[in-house]
């Protein structure tokens, strides 16, 4: 591991990377505080950029700008009440009524802070259980890959959006899709078209950026977003602002057990993938209050809960790495997009990534933890800027973003088809989401898809006819028993919510 | 409930079950251990996209179309300028400010093979914006070329991606 980690150091601690990482982190902070732009739409429009970049360039511009989203879209929730990205929604439960009291800048000292903590604390957990899990990941099999990725996309499926059955319904979608192009072993065409563009399957940036970002774009005309943005709290001068920010960290540093609890939790929540910031977030949150003396102040601008909330968030990001990098199966829709950055780069992701381009990933890792650091005086820098930018009208936003996304989408494969394929994706995605769809689980079908079939197929090879070969070792009954479990605990869970809302109305 | 509404609650699961058979129809000449997969997923996502049609169908959680919807709208303008009167029938609905976006980029797309990237793109972004409410002409031409020209800046000169320029290349 010290060797791994070594190799991090070098890799990240030269010019280029640490150049990409501020840019990152600053690029990442303008779209957190934008209500809209969530952390995957920012990455997947950086994406088809970092396309000529060296891996590790790539790599770390894209895990800054992932934490520089995380951090960055508290400011708009404290500020009005419209989450930046979709943990941030927690926040707001104390860091609007904060800021209505006259302290926002206060509250954003506090989730900048404790962004800080819980990031670093991640990052040193992840790097302490990368190299054992990647250890056990190598152990794997075909069969146990398999599992592995329909445990990744069912949960994720099943655990994103308000519905069970849209979930799957949106994973399957994704799956169908990832099989188009050549088959893997006769390379038969399938659902092709005869066109040409699309025989080596279809092209993860169109899709990615019609997915995450245009259609979040048509989603805020329909929804009109902007409303919000009419209640901003009158501005303090920026001096103020940033010495009221200051006083945020002590004041999350005299609570080290709350932001320790709450990394935690976000860390261990955070390795599962498809649990995402939201759902640790609120756990985390909730059992902040359950041990708080003062559970009455949740809700009401409580610093307790802006610490639960924004220490689990970036512990949440920095820890769905864990089952990227090791197993090759994101644990978030950003790690999708960090996937497919690996894929454009013609590196395979998976169990033997750590073998192959440690240096890489322990320099993304490192990455984490350094930008957590420059987060408290970056954020302070920058505070005050950063919280005018959540003033520019939609009406302007929209056609930018929509204008880049159609650039970003050409840049990947110097192709007007992508162009036409993102906005095809970003009209699938906006009618999805318009009926309470997911789209995260088609993106992370079409990009586990393939290495589902591929381990399928190397499986069945394997078994020779006997289909108890899928269940034949200690290690894929374990994988098949986490899969079912999750899936029934869902499902009990989701009928028990049912019941309870029946009760209640 | 009316046929539109209706047919809006459908439209999902609809489009997957549309996907789903061109899917088989183009594949069905695949036999043997390569159509296990993808055979498997085809047909667990058809039965999934019917029971979601029959579930889907009295939907409320859907947002529907307010094309029909006559009520007037409480703060839906993406622009304080947007209120004018010459709006007035986008700014009560939005559903059709998307949908009239989505052509506009669509056409801009199609424009792209014809004038190259960057002249239609200043099109759509310009038709954008007066679509989502700004009415100033200066405002407009302004940050319509502001923004064309750090694209270009950007992709152009500095990353070299070479961009359809269409007649003006």
């Amino acid at each position: 591991m010290l060797e791994n980690l070594e190799l991090g150091f070098d890799v990240l601690f030269s010019v280029g990377p640490l150049v990409w990482l501020v840019v990152g982190l600053i690029i990442g902070f303008v779209v957190g505080v934008l209500p809209g732009l969530s952390t995957s739409n920012a990455a997947a429009l950086i994406l088809p950029f970092s396309i000529g970049m060296p891996l590790e360039s790539a790599l770390i511009l894209i895990v800054s700008v992932y934490a520089g989203v995380n951090f960055a879209g508290a400011i708009p929730a404290i500020l009005i009440n419209v989450p930046g990205e979709a943990g941030s929604a927690v926040t707001a439960l104390d860091g609007y009524p904060m800021a209505q009291q006259g302290r926002a800048s206060y509250a954003i000292g506090l989730a900048r802070t404790s962004s800080a903590l819980g990031g670093m604390l991640s990052a040193v957990a992840v790097i302490l259980v990368l190299q054992p899990l990647g250890q056990l990941a190598l152990t794997f099999g075909a069969r146990e890959m398999l599992v592995v990725v329909l445990l990744g996309l069912a949960v994720a499926s099943m655990v994103i959006g308000p519905s069970v059955r849209k979930g799957i319904l949106a994973g399957l979608l994704g799956l169908l899709l990832g099989t188009m192009g050549a088959s893997p072993i006769g390379s038969t065409n399938r659902f092709s078209f005869d066109e040409p563009s699309l025989y080596d399957g279809v092209p993860f940036v169109p899709a990615l950026i019609g997915m995450f970002a245009l259609s979040e774009m048509f989603v805020i005309v329909s929804k009109r977003r902007a409303a919000a943005q009419t209640n901003l709290p009158q501005q303090q001068s920026l001096w103020r602002e940033m010495v009221e920010a200051v006083k945020g960290i002590p004041e999350t540093l005299k609570r080290p057990v709350q932001v320790f609890r709450a990394a935690s939790i976000g860390t261990v929540l955070g390795v599962i993938p498809g649990i995402g910031t939201s759902v640790s977030n609120f756990f985390a949150y909730g059992v902040a209050k359950r041990q708080s003396k003062t559970p009455d102040q949740f809700g009401k601008g409580s610093s307790e809960g802006i610490i639960a909330s924004e220490s689990s968030d970036n512990a949440t990001s920095t820890a769905t790495l864990v089952p990227t990098m090791t197993l090759g199966v994101p644990g978030s829709a950003t790690m999708a997009v960090i996937l497919a950055a690996f894929y454009l780069q013609g590196i395979q992701p998976g169990p033997r990534l750590l073998q192959t381009n440690p240096g890489e990933i322990y320099a993304a890792l490192l990455a984490m933890f350094v930008v957590s650091i420059l987060i408290i005086p970056l954020g302070i820098l920058l505070a005050g800027p950063l919280a005018q930018i959540t003033r520019i009208p939609q009406s302007y936003l929209v056609p930018a973003v929509i204008f880049l996304a159609l650039a970003g989408s050409f840049a990947a494969r110097y192709s007007l088809f992508d162009v036409g394929l993102a906005l095809a994706f970003g009209i699938l995605g906006w009618l999805m989401r318009m009926h309470g769809y997911p789209v995260i689980p088609v993106i992370l079908g079409l990009i586990l898809g393939p290495l589902a079939e591929a381990n399928f197929l190397r499986a069945w090879a394997l078994a020779d006819g006997n289909v108890m070969y899928f269940f034949g070792s200690a290690t894929v009954l374990a994988l098949w028993s986490m899969l079912i479990l999750s899936i029934l605990y869902v499902v009990w869970s989701g009928r028990k919510e049912r019941k309870s809302k029946i009760g209640s109305a | 409930m009316n046929m539109r509404k209706h047919a809006w609650n459908l439209s999902v699961p609809l489009l997957f079950i549309i996907v789903v058979s061109l899917y088989l129809i183009d594949t069905r000449d695949i036999r043997g251990i390569e159509s296990y997969y993808p055979l498997s997923v085809a047909i667990a996502a058809a039965v999934l996209a019917v029971i979601s049609m029959w579930r889907d169908r009295l939907s409320k959680t859907a947002s529907s179309p307010s094309i029909d919807d006559e009520s007037p709208t409480e703060t839906g303008n993406l622009h304080s300028v947007a209120t004018r009167s010459r709006v007035k029938l986008l700014v009560k609905n939005p559903m059709l400010i998307s949908t009239v976006l989505m052509a506009i980029v669509a056409i801009s797309i199609y424009l792209m093979t014809w004038l190259g990237f960057f002249v239609p793109s200043l099109i759509m972004i310009s038709t954008a914006v007066v679509l989502l409410g700004v009415h100033k002409w200066w405002k407009v031409l302004t940050y319509s070329i502001a923004v064309v020209g750090l694209a270009y800046l950007l992709f152009v000169v500095t990353l070299n991606v070479p961009f359809p320029s269409g007649p003006w290349g």
